[in-house]
């Protein structure tokens, strides 16, 4: 058993199906992520209450993390080996690449949008989910009393920053090109090939790339613009 | 209607495997229109032969696009430009006076060079040996109408039947994935209920045999089925991954 | 039966029961030995992958050699139409019978009646074989197998796979091949051509190939060599056949003393895609079945030069439908080919080269619609665009006939044996089912025939009845064969000529196709028993061959089978002038009656004629199989 289970790891349908249902936790996650993040645009009750229900049963929580922790690393590993495998097998490149317009930018990027999301994961929680979520980098300056505003005054403190700002815009994008390959591909990938369906399929996943991209950014495009016009103030 | 036009080729010229290749560039004259790509180089070897020079190499043999003999990469496309046509198909209309043509191999570790625009595809061979057939000696048959086929079965088994072993998806593919052809044969025989005894087999050691021919892994690029002279659908290698998954948690 | 020595070892007893009979009469070689024996298989196409398979199946050792890169690519590859087969699922009156009846009277009463009743048993069983091993044929909603009809029968028995009939049946015996590929019973050899035929004793013991990769030379010996090496049709340079057809291997077992029969019978197909210009290098085949739906005509007068649309109707001649009412367009191959010819060497030829005549599909388009002849014909439309660039829902298609069928081939005995023991011949290569004319589908049903069902029982019959000593590659009789071979490619690239193989071939077969095309007559044969010998001359004088022989070398390649086909075409003028009648393919213009139908003579040339090489320039002995209708009448064939 264990031996068969080895050889069939090896093999390049095995592979991809593991990318692509580990790829599938992420997508359920992101897209969880996108819809929590929304929240903030409520206000300090509804983000902050909505981290609190997550952190409410540290068992579940800390299970769901570790399946997240477990897909990423599967996912990085498996896609970093079938991308060199790849390259293996065009020994020599063309002169003049050989295409006939369907692959795209988003296809041929995969590897690139995807070690920019693993390194902007690293990043990105040790900007919110490391952090202490009461200390001074949760409180709003100029806001009463220097009172702490949770989770959400974490969020806003750190998109004061343009530079950080664009850097999750930018990374936030790279996931929504990620995806908008990657969701149609993880169909096709485990098997789910629909006369009809298919084409919907793609459609979708390109209508939810993009989403997630906006979805996300509009958190920091969010905050800077009230801070910017309406000052400081919450 | 015909006419005449002159091309300037840039052709991969590689003496065998072990010698480094280059380019090297050819006029070719006075080419008829309603020629086909492969008359038109014959006309170049002619005149390379007259000189006392060693013709292009390239295989070919039916040229009417059902053997899968022929194939090159041209001007960075596999077969050239026109969909669903192999290159001894392709004709010198769609090209106009004074192009320059890139001509050069199928290039991918699974498909060793042979010289200049011959490749080895021996490892389809391979692929098929391992498990691209049913399983019944001459005389075993059963009377044909013993098993009626439903129609969209046929038909489709039909479709992925079409496949001529070119090698152009892999040309094609940027990763070098033999995965078009490959699940082209499994669909074939695994969607018809003779072929079902040995479904699991079948899908399990053809995919072993790709994976050893160094092969890439698909990332569903789709461009092998852009390439593909008969059309062959990526719905196939759908299924050929559905049917692989079925057999690697049941089988 | 004996003539000269020629002896067909048909079985005695009634027709319908001599194959059963002969069945059981011959001798079973045992399982445990059959691992002992080591058979050569030349070629791949339907008649090599299946006899192939098949043997290894039973357990002898089988080396298979091709040409091509791979054996799925040989020539039966390109098959359009169908394979017949008797099965009557149709219930419109087919049988055995009937099969063979048709195929008797459509091959013009020249070919052996019993070998051809046995290719109508076994048509059945080849359904059932192929249906088996996944081959996917045209169903019906029921799921049960279509048929459609084909040329020259009334009934439907034709089965199908789309446009690609040969394909899906080459696939399907490809796969069976590969299969013992791994079961471990079948060496392939690809990138091999036969070069000679060893003969040891009096008995084929091997063959000498040339590995086409290397350019080396490889001997290898066996018990038997079966050649299955297809047609010669590319003897007339232009052809539907694929560019590696060729006559090499039939032409050295000739050499080595195999007879090769009835040289003359080639099938020149009516609808190919016409000439276009000289650098023209093969001639594509559109499917017979247009002729359903297509009306082919030229313009009444030469002079005619408007555009075929504005000529009105009273201005065409319709001239199959005029000269053979009741058949119309569908007459069969030879007399639409020929009748083609006519028109144009009466200067009614249309396009630019003047050597094509229309097929039209206005009328059908206006009676059935565009859908309608879309989806009949849908893809060879498609095709026939990509390759003229007309748009024949337009303009009607321009058609002429070319080379696509031989008929002749090396003669064989009942069981598929030659005159040489041990060398069995199957498939296009051998001479014996299809007379003087082939049906359409009856090429593909007999390659898989041969292989599946005769060669399995006969070839064990001759080995269980053979004493066979050992033989091995460092035999005399292997180096000769190889130091020959080397001495000829060592010949054809020292001689550093001026023009290339290509020019000699389109030279060659454009004399052939002149003179012993689709109408001879005595003087032109006579003029090309004096040309062909001067081309040949002439080639091993001023051939240009580049290259190193011990390398991979495709003008040195295409120059061996040029070479060959220089001296084969003198066989095939010999036959056609000796044959003093007309009959199928072969048509004599002295031998026709008062309005231009072929004139068959019985009384003297009711036999196959099998002719013995006596050396190159010297002529070939003939010997005479005569042929004894025991069951069919022999009548004239009618279209009328
Ligand atoms: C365009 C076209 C359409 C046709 N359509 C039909 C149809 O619809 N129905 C029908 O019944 N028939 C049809 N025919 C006829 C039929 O396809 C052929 O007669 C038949 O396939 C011949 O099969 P084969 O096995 O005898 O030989 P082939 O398929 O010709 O195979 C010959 C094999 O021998 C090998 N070989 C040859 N010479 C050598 C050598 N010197 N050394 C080593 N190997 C060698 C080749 O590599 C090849 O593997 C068609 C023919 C053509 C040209
Ligand atoms: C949360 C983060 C991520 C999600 C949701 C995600 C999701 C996906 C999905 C759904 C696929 C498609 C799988 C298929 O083709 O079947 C995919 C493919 C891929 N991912 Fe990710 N991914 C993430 C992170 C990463 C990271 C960090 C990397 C970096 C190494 C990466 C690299 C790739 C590559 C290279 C592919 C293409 C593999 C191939 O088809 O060959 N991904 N991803
Ligand atoms: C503008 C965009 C984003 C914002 C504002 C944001 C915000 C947050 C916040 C506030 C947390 C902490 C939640 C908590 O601890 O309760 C968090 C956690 C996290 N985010 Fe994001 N995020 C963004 C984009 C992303 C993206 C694109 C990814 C993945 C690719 C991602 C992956 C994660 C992960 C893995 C965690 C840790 C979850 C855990 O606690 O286990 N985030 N994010
Ligand atoms: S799938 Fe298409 S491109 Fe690939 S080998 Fe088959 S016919 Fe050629
Ligand atoms: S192009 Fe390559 S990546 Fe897959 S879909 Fe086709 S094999
Ligand atoms: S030569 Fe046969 S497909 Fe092109």
């Amino acid at each position: 058993m264990s031996a068969k289970f080895g050889t069939l790891l090896g093999t390049s349908v095995v592979k991809k199906q593991i990318v692509a249902l580990t790829g599938l936790i992420g997508v359920g996650f992101i897209i969880g992520h996108v819809a929590g993040n929304s929240l903030i645009l409520f206000g300090p009750e509804a983000i902050n209450g909505y981290s609190d229900m997550l952190h409410a049963v540290p068992e579940l929580l800390w299970i769901a993390r570790l399946i997240l922790v477990a897909s990423l690393v599967l996912h990085v590993y498996f896609t970093i080996l079938v991308t060199l495998e790849n390259r293996a097998a065009r020994v020599d490149r063309y002169a003049l690449q050989a295409n006939h317009g369907e692959t795209n930018w988003a296809k041929k990027t995969m590897i690139y949008t995807g070690l920019l999301v693993f390194f902007f994961i690293l990043f990105h929680l040790t900007d919110f989910t490391f952090p202490d979520k009461t200390g001074p980098d949760t409180v709003l300056t100029g806001s009463e009393g220097e009172a702490s505003y949770g989770l959400y005054g974490l969020v806003w403190n750190s998109f004061l920053s343009v530079p950080r700002s664009l850097f999750y815009i930018l990374a936030v994008c790279c996931v929504g090109l990620h995806l908008s390959h990657g969701i149609q591909s993880l169909f096709q990938t485990i098997g789910f090939f629909h006369d009809r369906y298919t084409e919907k399929i793609r459609l979708a996943s390109n209508v939810l790339g993009a989403l997630v991209a906006l979805g996300f950014s509009l958190v920091p495009i969010f905050v800077i613009l009230r801070h910017y016009t309406f000052g400081p103030d919450v | 209607m015909s006419t005449k036009i002159n091309l300037t080729l840039k052709v991969w010229r590689q003496k065998n495997a072990q010698t480094p290749g280059h380019f090297e560039t050819y006029q070719a004259r006075d080419i008829d229109t309603d020629a086909s790509f492969l008359e038109m180089l014959d006309v170049v070897n002619a005149s390379l032969e007259r000189e006392g020079k060693e013709p292009i190499a390239f295989d070919h043999d039916c040229r009417e696009g059902i053997c899968g003999s022929c194939g090159a990469v041209v001007n960075g496309q596999a077969h050239g430009p026109e969909r669903e046509t192999t290159l001894c198909q392709l004709h010198m209309r769609k090209f106009r006076n004074g192009d320059t043509v890139t001509i050069e191999p199928w290039r991918a570790k699974g498909f060793p060079l042979i010289k200049d625009l011959v490749v080895d595809r021996s490892a389809f061979d391979r692929i098929i040996a391992a498990g691209g057939f049913i399983t019944v000696r001459t005389g075993q048959a059963p009377e044909a109408h013993a098993t009626p086929v439903p129609k969209d079965k046929a038909d489709w088994a039909m479709d992925a039947a079409q496949c001529i072993g070119c090698g152009a998806c892999v040309a094609a593919c940027p990763n070098a994935s033999a995965m078009l052809f490959v699940s082209a044969k499994v669909t074939h025989l695994n969607v018809l209920p003779q072929g079902q005894p040995e479904k699991t087999r079948r899908v399990l050691n053809m995919v072993a045999q790709m994976d050893k021919e160094g092969f890439g892994n698909c990332s569903n690029h789709y461009e092998c089925e852009a390439a593909c002279p008969k059309g062959i659908s990526v719905k196939n290698i759908a299924k050929m991954n559905r049917d692989h998954l079925v057999a690697s948690i049941a089988g | 039966m004996t003539s000269n020595g020629l002896d067909s070892k048909t079985p005695s007893g009634p027709m319908a029961e001599k194959w059963t009979r002969h069945k059981f009469d011959m001798k079973l070689v045992n399982p445990a030995n059959k691992r002992k024996y080591t058979v050569i298989v030349v070629g791949t196409g339907l008649a090599g992958a299946s006899a192939s398979a098949t043997l290894s199946e039973l357990g002898y050792k089988v080396k298979t050699f091709c040409i091509q890169d791979s054996p799925r690519r040989a020539h039966s590859i390109a098959a359009q139409g169908g394979i017949n087969a008797a099965k009557n699922y149709q219930n419109d009156g087919d049988s055995v019978y009937r099969l063979f009846y048709d195929t008797i009277k459509g091959g013009d009463f020249r070919s052996r009646e019993a070998n051809v009743h046995r290719l109508a048993e076994v048509s059945v069983n080849i359904i059932d074989q192929c249906v088996a091993q996944g081959v996917p044929f045209a169903r019906e909603y029921g799921g049960l197998l279509d048929n459609r009809s084909f040329g020259g029968a009334q009934v439907s028995r034709t089965f199908y796979a789309r446009g690609q009939t040969g394909q899906q049946l080459l696939l399907g015996a490809y796969s069976a091949l590969m299969k013992e590929v791994t079961a471990g019973g079948v060496t392939l050899f690809p990138r091999r051509e036969m070069l000679d035929l060893v003969v040891v004793d009096g008995r084929a013991r091997g063959i000498v190939v040339r590995n086409l990769l290397t350019g080396k030379l490889e001997s290898h010996a066996g018990d038997a060599v079966l050649l299955c090496t297809g047609g010669y049709g590319n003897v007339f340079y232009l052809s539907t056949n694929a560019k590696a057809c060729n006559v090499t291997a039939a032409w050295r077992t000739h050499k080595k003393g195999a007879y090769f029969a009835n040289a003359c019978y080639t099938q020149i197909h009516p609808t190919c895609i016409p000439v276009h210009g000289d650098y023209q290098s093969k001639l594509t085949l559109m499917s017979e079945s247009l002729r359903n739906d297509g009306r082919i005509w030229v313009p009444k007068n030469p002079e005619d030069k408007r555009p075929p649309h504005e000529i009105p109707e009273a201005d065409r001649d319709y001239y199959l439908e005029r000269k053979y009412p009741s058949f119309g367009n569908l007459a069969p191959r030879d007399i639409s080919s020929r009748s083609a010819k006519e028109q144009c060497d009466a200067g009614r030829g249309v396009g630019p080269t003047r050597q094509a005549v229309y097929l039209d599909f206005r009328d059908a388009i206006e009676r059935l619609g565009k859908d309608v002849i879309e989806a009949r014909y849908g893809n060879l439309f498609q095709m026939y665009e990509r390759i003229v660039d007309d748009d024949p829902y337009k303009v009607p298609m321009m058609i002429f006939p070319a080379s696509h069928y031989a008929m002749g081939g090396l003669w064989v005995d009942y069981n598929l044996m030659s005159n040489l023991p041990g060398l069995h011949v199957l498939g296009e290569a051998n001479f014996s089912d299809h007379g003087a004319n082939r049906l359409g589908a009856s090429a593909l049903m007999q390659g898989l025939a041969d292989g599946y069902f005769v060669i399995p029982y006969t070839l064990s019959h001759y080995l269980g009845s053979t004493k066979l000593e050992p033989v091995d590659t460092n035999h005399a009789e292997f180096k000769k064969a190889e130091e020959e071979a080397r001495a000829r490619i060592d010949k054809l690239l020292s001689i550093k000529g001026k023009r290339t193989v290509d020019e000699f071939h389109r030279q060659l077969g454009l004399l052939c196709w002149d003179k012993c095309g689709m109408a001879r007559d005595e003087k032109g044969l006579k003029e090309a028993l004096q040309e062909i010998p001067a081309i040949r001359e002439e080639f091993w004088q001023n051939v240009t061959v580049t290259g190193a022989g011990e390398d991979f070398n495709q003008s040195l390649e295409k120059a061996g089978r040029v070479a060959d086909f220089l001296e084969f075409a003198e066989l095939l003028v010999t036959d056609a002038l000796h044959r003093e009648e007309s009959c199928g393919g072969h048509f004599r213009v002295e031998h026709q009656t008062e309005d231009g139908e072929a004139k068959r003579d019985d009384e003297h040339f009711a036999y196959v004629g099998a002719w013995e090489f006596k050396g190159v320039d010297a002529a070939p002995e003939l010997h005479k199989e005569p042929l004894v209708f025991e069951e069919v009448h022999l009548a004239t064939r009618s279209y009328k």
